[in-house]
């Protein structure tokens, strides 16, 4: 054996240009100097490994994709090839060699990155040290996974492809191809064609473990931006399991197409025929259905009969994969002469029927499953808890309009976590979604549902509601455990809110009240006992005329409670604590109401907005009965007012003498 | 020894080796002749174990050579444009070597580059075409392979480098047992140093053979007659006694090109006719394969022009 043969000495040769070592060594010290700098700055929002640390997860990927492809570029260079080749020593030698080399190179220095930052952020941080060892690892973990990930997924496409341009084509289709499918196809059909669509947790699941840099991303919890939820989360089994089969997958396949590749196809674009045509499936494919999705974009498709709406799109996935077949063999198989074209078109024509059916098939299996999808409804012992998001109750105008447009979806998350119910609730719930479904009236509102199943999984469906059906939401409304949800201060514990301070707010000036803890308790009684009574139809009849807020520094726990007028016991409560509940902005002094309207112009033209100010007496006496503070609407449907007109007052606060300028609406 | 046989590789739809069996034997030096897209590379990436035969297979000492590194280690595999690391000097790749080839005498390669005025400091890719060639050309013959496959060495070079090459590769011949194997499209570049040449046309072998054993039977004469307004005549009477394959008159002066017949008999036939002057002269290389690829049905000429 030569010395040459051993992978030792091939791992010095594939070092030899250092571009790989220079690239890793320097942007990993440059990465740590950084983070040294902004350690001495914050350790709050600074985090060396995982939780949001964009830079980086792009560094990490960056270098996987950019080391594959130095170390593998012999492949695609002839001469170099050629030269490598003609050596005594086997292929493999060479393949590992720079496989080891590169690994080397990606991962030490970042090891080395994270022990440097672990051990000097325990040095000035003592809340981290105890999490050090743990986080550190975790953070080498994860980052590791996404360097090999992106790492594997380079070296197998310098493997499958024979020309720079091909590779960087293929990687993007790796890249890219799935979470087109998933964004561009499954969602688009989805909110197209399925009426209760609102999210689908399957697709969230495949894109978050199908799409690579998406997995990386998760996986090195870019999406945590607080430290101490950071500190104590661990990386989800799933995508961990996710990650290790891609790995496994990507490096499998680069061995494999490794192996079978021959020298003579560097060059071609692909290197063994079994992926060009691999790549031709997936590519007809993504461009058949792809096709579809753009085509539910164009008026009046998703409004056909779902027969013709299937068979519309079906046959134009068909066209579109067959054209796809077509430019493809052109460009790969260099088919210029059109009877060539036709001839390499006939020769795999059970290809091009393939790729017709599939596109056919996933076409015909979104579109047609949309009546089955919109009937489900799963049977009350199927569902654990159901989570609920009325649009419209219990929120201000402008988050009442950005649910029925579906903008708000934050919101509706928040809120269906916060409404789920298990007990009373859920069964009010269920049963009055199965009253809704048979509603067909025209949609006065709309409410967005999470069915938490026994067996783990969730579904979500949102429903237009009619108005009736609105108004019959009281059952659910009037239940225990949503009253629970919806005025959380009647579960207020008084040992926690003892210390808490009470302050009262009328939209214009607060005031802290002075209670004891007798007293304190005696108001969540009184609270309790004026919610238990109350009725959702009570909301048609007022809207606020304050709020009181428990303030507990101690247990960093601030809540509010709205008092309606018709809170006939804690209204005589705070009265009886020197509180005017009566007392409205038109009782405070006024200087001025500015009116602001927006009308529609035509594109181009100025204007569209204009303000209106008043300050004479009479004006503002005219406009004084009107105006509700913003904070107060939140019933936009059971007691609306009029959101047309932006109002600003301008209010004075007789006890600080302070001009306070309140947002207001006009009531309807 | 080389033995290649019934080796057939394609390159997608195109056939670059069709069915080629050849035997090169130690210690000579062989010359693969054709034009351009015959083969030739192919065969010597072949045998030098870069591409992988479809059919057939290479046997060198016994050996299959694709990525079998005991086999490959007896080769040493020139290509016409040699492949070096970026910034790399001769010594840098000699160093190289040196770890692949146990045999790789570094010093030598100093040694030669000094006698030929080559810096084995000065980056390589500072030197010419012909600088170049024969650089690599001393790290192969430094390396002390059994065998050396030199692809299209001469192409492009002046005569003087092309001459200093051959008398490096002929003066490593005598020193050791070393087989060459040296792919050209001209003649003229492998007849003074090949012992045996092989020559490929559209992927196929047409001949392959040692020189003098192909030329035993032709002979060529070329004489001078005073009355040459007879030999009209006389070319008339000739071919119906002998095989001739080439007959050729420039006033007095005849060429005369037989085949199948003793040189004596000859010599003896061309006196009964009264020249000033006969003799027989001996055949360039180009003049023989003309004839031998005719009488195949090739057009030869395209291939040694």
């Amino acid at each position: 054996m030569t010395s040459g043969r051993s992978y030792i000495n091939w791992m010095k040769e594939a070092g030899r240009g250092h571009l790989a070592a220079v690239l890793s060594w320097g942007g990993y010290g440059l990465l740590l100097g950084g983070k040294l700098l902004q350690l001495q700055f914050d350790l709050l929002d600074t985090f060396f490994g995982m939780g949001n640390n964009m830079s980086l997860f792009l560094f990490c990927v960056g270098l996987g994709i950019g080391i594959g492809f130095v170390e593998f570029a012999y492949l695609l260079q002839g001469r170099k090839q050629d030269f490598y080749f003609s050596l005594p020593v086997k292929k493999s030698t060479i393949f590992y060699s720079r496989y080891l080399h590169g690994v080397f190179h990606g991962l030490v220095p970042m090891f080395c990155y994270m022990f440097v930052c672990g051990i000097c952020q325990s040095s000035i941080d003592s809340l981290f040290m105890g999490y050090s060892a743990g986080y550190t690892f975790r953070s080498m973990l994860v980052y590791g996974m996404v360097f090999l990930l992106f790492y594997h997924i380079a070296i197998f496409v310098m493997c499958v492809c024979g020309q720079f341009v091909a590779a960087f084509c293929m990687l993007g289709l790796i890249l890219y191809g799935f979470q087109f499918f998933l964004e561009q196809v499954w969602l688009v059909f989805m909110e197209r064609l399925y009426e209760t669509f609102y999210k689908s947790p399957v697709v969230e699941m495949l894109e978050k473990a199908l799409v690579p840099w998406k997995l990386g991303y998760n996986l090195t919890g870019q999406n945590i931006y607080e430290k101490f939820l950071l500190l104590e989360s661990r990386p989800e089994p799933m995508l961990l399991a996710a990650g290790v089969l891609w790995i496994v997958i990507f490096g499998a396949l680069a061995q494999v197409v490794h192996k079978r590749r021959k020298a003579e196809s560097v060059g071609h674009i692909f290197t063994v025929s079994m992926a060009a045509r691999a790549a031709e499936f997936v590519l007809a494919v993504l461009t058949g259905t792809g096709i579809c999705g753009l085509l539910l974009s164009v008026e009046g498709i998703g409004e056909m009969s779902p027969l013709l709406t299937v068979m519309v799109l079906a046959a134009a996935g068909m066209l579109a994969a067959l054209f796809l077949h077509f430019i493809y063999r052109r460009l790969v198989y260099h088919t210029h002469h059109m009877r060539h074209t036709v001839q390499t078109f006939a020769k795999g024509k059970l290809l091009p029927v393939g790729e017709c059916a599939a596109a056919a098939a996933i076409v015909c299996i979104l579109a047609g499953s949309a009546g089955r999808y919109d009937g489900y409804l799963p049977e009350s012992n199927e569902v654990e808890r159901v989570g609920i998001a009325m649009a419209g109750l219990d929120m201000d105008t402008e988050t009442f309009r950005d649910m029925q447009n579906g903008l708000a979806g934050d919101e509706t998350g928040y809120r269906m976590e916060r409404f789920e119910l298990s007990e009373d609730g859920k069964e009010a719930a269920m049963q009055w979604i199965r009253f809704l479904r048979k509603e067909q009236e025209n949609s006065y509102t709309k409410v967005t549902v999470c069915f938490q199943k026994t067996n783990g999984s969730e579904v979500y469906r949102t429903y237009p509601v009619s108005e009736a059906m609105f108004l019959e939401f009281a059952d659910v409304y009037e239940t225990k455990e949503y009253r629970r949800a919806a005025y959380p201060m009647i579960t207020q514990d008084v040992e926690v809110a003892g210390g808490a301070r009470f302050v009262w707010n009328d939209g214009i000036s607060e005031r802290i009240l002075k209670l004891t803890e007798e007293e304190k308790k005696e108001f969540f009684e009184l609270y309790k006992r004026d919610i238990e009574t109350l009725e959702m139809t009570d909301l048609q009849t007022a809207l606020p005329v304050g709020s009181l807020a428990v303030e507990s520094e101690v247990y960093d726990r601030h809540i509010t409670a709205l008092i309606y007028p018709f809170f006939e016991h804690c209204a005589a409560f705070l009265e009886e604590h020197g509180v005017n509940v009566q007392k409205k902005v038109t009782d405070y002094p006024m200087q001025s109401v500015i009116v602001w309207e927006s009308r529609p112009v035509l594109p181009g033209q100025a204007g569209g907005r204009t303000m209106q100010r008043y300050e004479t007496e009479e004006e503002i006496a005219i406009w004084k009965d009107r105006l509700i503070p913003q904070e107060f609407c939140i019933q936009p449907l059971l007691c609306p007012a009029d959101t047309a007109a932006e109002i600003e007052a301008e209010v004075t606060d007789p006890e600080s003498g302070a001009v306070v300028l309140v947002e207001c609406y006009e009531k309807e | 020894m080389i033995q290649i046989k019934n080796m057939t590789k394609n390159f997608d739809t195109v056939c670059a080796v069709n069915h080629v069996s050849i035997s090169i034997e130690d210690g000579i030096m062989y010359g693969l002749l054709g034009t351009n897209g015959a083969g030739k590379s192919t065969l010597l990436r072949l045998i030098a174990g870069i591409l992988q035969a479809d059919e057939g297979g290479i046997y060198v000492d016994g050996e299959s050579c694709y990525d079998n590194p005991e086999c490959k280690s007896l080769f040493f595999y020139l290509p016409d444009t040699p492949y070096y690391f970026p910034n790399a000097n001769m010594e840098d790749m000699a160093v190289f070597y040196a770890k692949q080839y146990q045999q790789m005498d570094v010093d030598g390669v100093r040694v030669m580059a000094e006698m030929l005025n080559l810096d084995v400091s000065q980056p390589l890719r500072t030197f010419s075409k012909g600088m170049k060639r024969q650089a690599f050309l001393i790290l192969a013959l430094c390396a002390n392979t059994k065998y050396l496959l030199c692809d299209e060495v001469f192409d492009g070079l002046d005569p003087i480098v092309t001459e200093v090459m051959k008398n490096l590769i002929r003066e490593a011949m005598r020193e050791r047992q070393f087989t060459v194997v040296v792919v050209s499209h001209k003649l003229r570049d492998l007849e003074d140093i090949c012992e045996q040449i092989g020559i490929l046309h559209k992927g196929g072998l047409l001949s392959s053979g040692v020189m003098e054993e192909r030329t035993s039977h032709i002979h060529k004469f070329q004489c001078v007659f005073v009355d040459s307004e007879k030999w009209g005549e006389r070319e008339a009477l000739l071919q119906k006694e002998l095989d001739i394959v080439k007959c050729q008159r420039e006033g007095c002066f005849v060429t005369l090109i037989v085949r199948n017949e003793k040189a004596e008999k000859l010599s003896g036939k061309m006196k009964e006719y009264f020249p000033i002057f006969c003799k027989e002269m001996s055949m360039t290389l180009e003049e023989i394969f003309i004839i031998e690829m005719e009488e195949s049905g090739y057009d030869i000429r395209k291939v040694l022009h």
